[in-house]
């Protein structure tokens, strides 16, 4: 049965709810009666003193309903959608972003190399004039790293516990930078001052 | 003062049944006519009607004698300006360009308030589909599909959406709701 030969006769209704006069004269006011319905809604109104009133009663209900704007009303959610965001989606993110904080860390250690025959002081002097984090700590980036970089592994702290099931950036960089395992602040900080730098760039 | 003058219903008569029904019979000549022009030209003709042959009706049933004169004066407009009457009918459109008295008016704002209220009471699946009915002017098949319920369905929360408003603006101190 299609949508369009549904009748108020064939719906099947709830026992208690059989068509009353208001719900009628309200489908008669809109039109969606069927053929028979309207005919037979129409020689009721010859006789039937209720049922005109009930029309008329619909016409000043609808009237004063349609006055109010209808405002916050919900925005219908259809069957079988998901109102909350899934999990995966925000994992997901989760792991684009540090996916990408490793490689500004990357693409920064390997200017940090490819300018060897430049001092180290200028190197940091090149790193700190494009740095510009007023809420950061005072010490430069590249010197934290080079910091870092020399203290024994056993100094060089200890990796942050994964959150969730997104596996580390850090274990492929094992390989690259020789057993070089970075702290999640050490990411977060680089992260955000490369960020700055190819900005500014 | 002729024969017919006498037996004729007293314009005085007239002024109180007008007073009285009017506003009920206009509301009852719009849902026939679904046209509020339509809607007045006949409520004319009845009153006319009236003034005219009044004096046949018996008092006690005076209200719903101009109620089947209104309407057969709806369907002869109806035959004359060939109004089609099964099409679906966009209500707030329709009614958008009521004309009112200035009591009506006033009473309309005091209805203004109860109808916010009684629509902040109905549930949030009956108020989207008053709101899809009445103010997006759509038909109930194109609710369905829109929000993927069966027809029967969106029917129901309709039918309780309105009995709710109207026991609402009734009575705003109606407990009783579904």
């Amino acid at each position: 049965m299609t949508l369009a030969n549904l009748t108020l006769e064939n719906l099947t209704l709830s026992p208690h709810q059989e068509p009353d006069l208001e719900w009628r004269a309200f489908l008669y006011l809109s039109g969606e009666m069927s053929t028979a319905e309207h005919a037979a809604f129409e020689h009721l109104l010859e006789t039937d003193q209720s049922a005109r009133e009930a029309v008329a009663s619909a016409v000043h209900l609808v009237e004063s309903i349609t006055d109010v704007p209808m405002t916050g009303a919900p925005v219908a959610e259809k069957k079988g959608s998901v109102v909350s965001k899934p999990p995966i989606a925000s994992r997901l993110r989760a792991f684009v972003a540090l996916a990408a904080s490793a490689a500004a860390l990357l693409l920064a250690l390997s200017f940090i190399d490819s300018v060897s025959d430049r001092t180290r002081d200028d190197d940091l002097a090149a790193i700190q004039r494009t740095v510009r984090q007023p809420n950061l700590p005072t010490v430069p980036i590249g010197e934290m790293l080079s910091l870092w970089s020399q203290a024994d592994p056993s100094d060089r702290g200890w990796e942050d516990d994964d959150e969730g099931d997104i596996e580390s950036p850090s274990a492929p960089m094992d390989e690259e930078a020789g057993e070089l395992t970075v702290p999640g602040w050490l990411l977060a900080a680089v992260a955000s001052e490369t960020d700055l730098l190819f900005e500014e760039n | 003062m002729t024969t017919d003058e006498r037996v004729r219903i007293d314009p005085a008569a007239v002024t109180a049944l007008y007073a009285a029904h009017a506003s009920e019979l206009r509301g009852f000549l719009i849902g026939v006519l679904r046209d509020v022009d339509l809607a007045n030209e006949a409520l004319q003709a009845t009153f006319g009607k009236l003034v005219e042959l009044g004096h046949t009706a018996r008092k006690e049933s005076l209200k719903g004698w101009l109620f089947r004169v209104a309407f057969h004066e709806a369907l002869a407009l109806r035959r004359r300006k060939s109004v089609e009457q099964r099409s679906f009918v966009k209500l707030r459109t329709v009614l958008r360009g009521c004309s009112e008295t200035p009591e009506d008016r006033l009473e309309r704002d005091e209805t203004v308030q109860k109808v916010r209220r009684a629509l902040e009471r109905l549930s949030p699946e009956q108020r989207i589909i008053v709101q899809k009915k009445l103010y997006e002017e759509k038909t109930f098949a194109v609710i369905a599909g829109e929000l993927n319920l069966p027809l029967g369905t969106v029917l129901t929360r309709m039918r309780t959406a309105l009995r709710n408003l109207g026991n609402d603006l009734r009575d705003p101190q109606s407990s009783r709701r579904s």
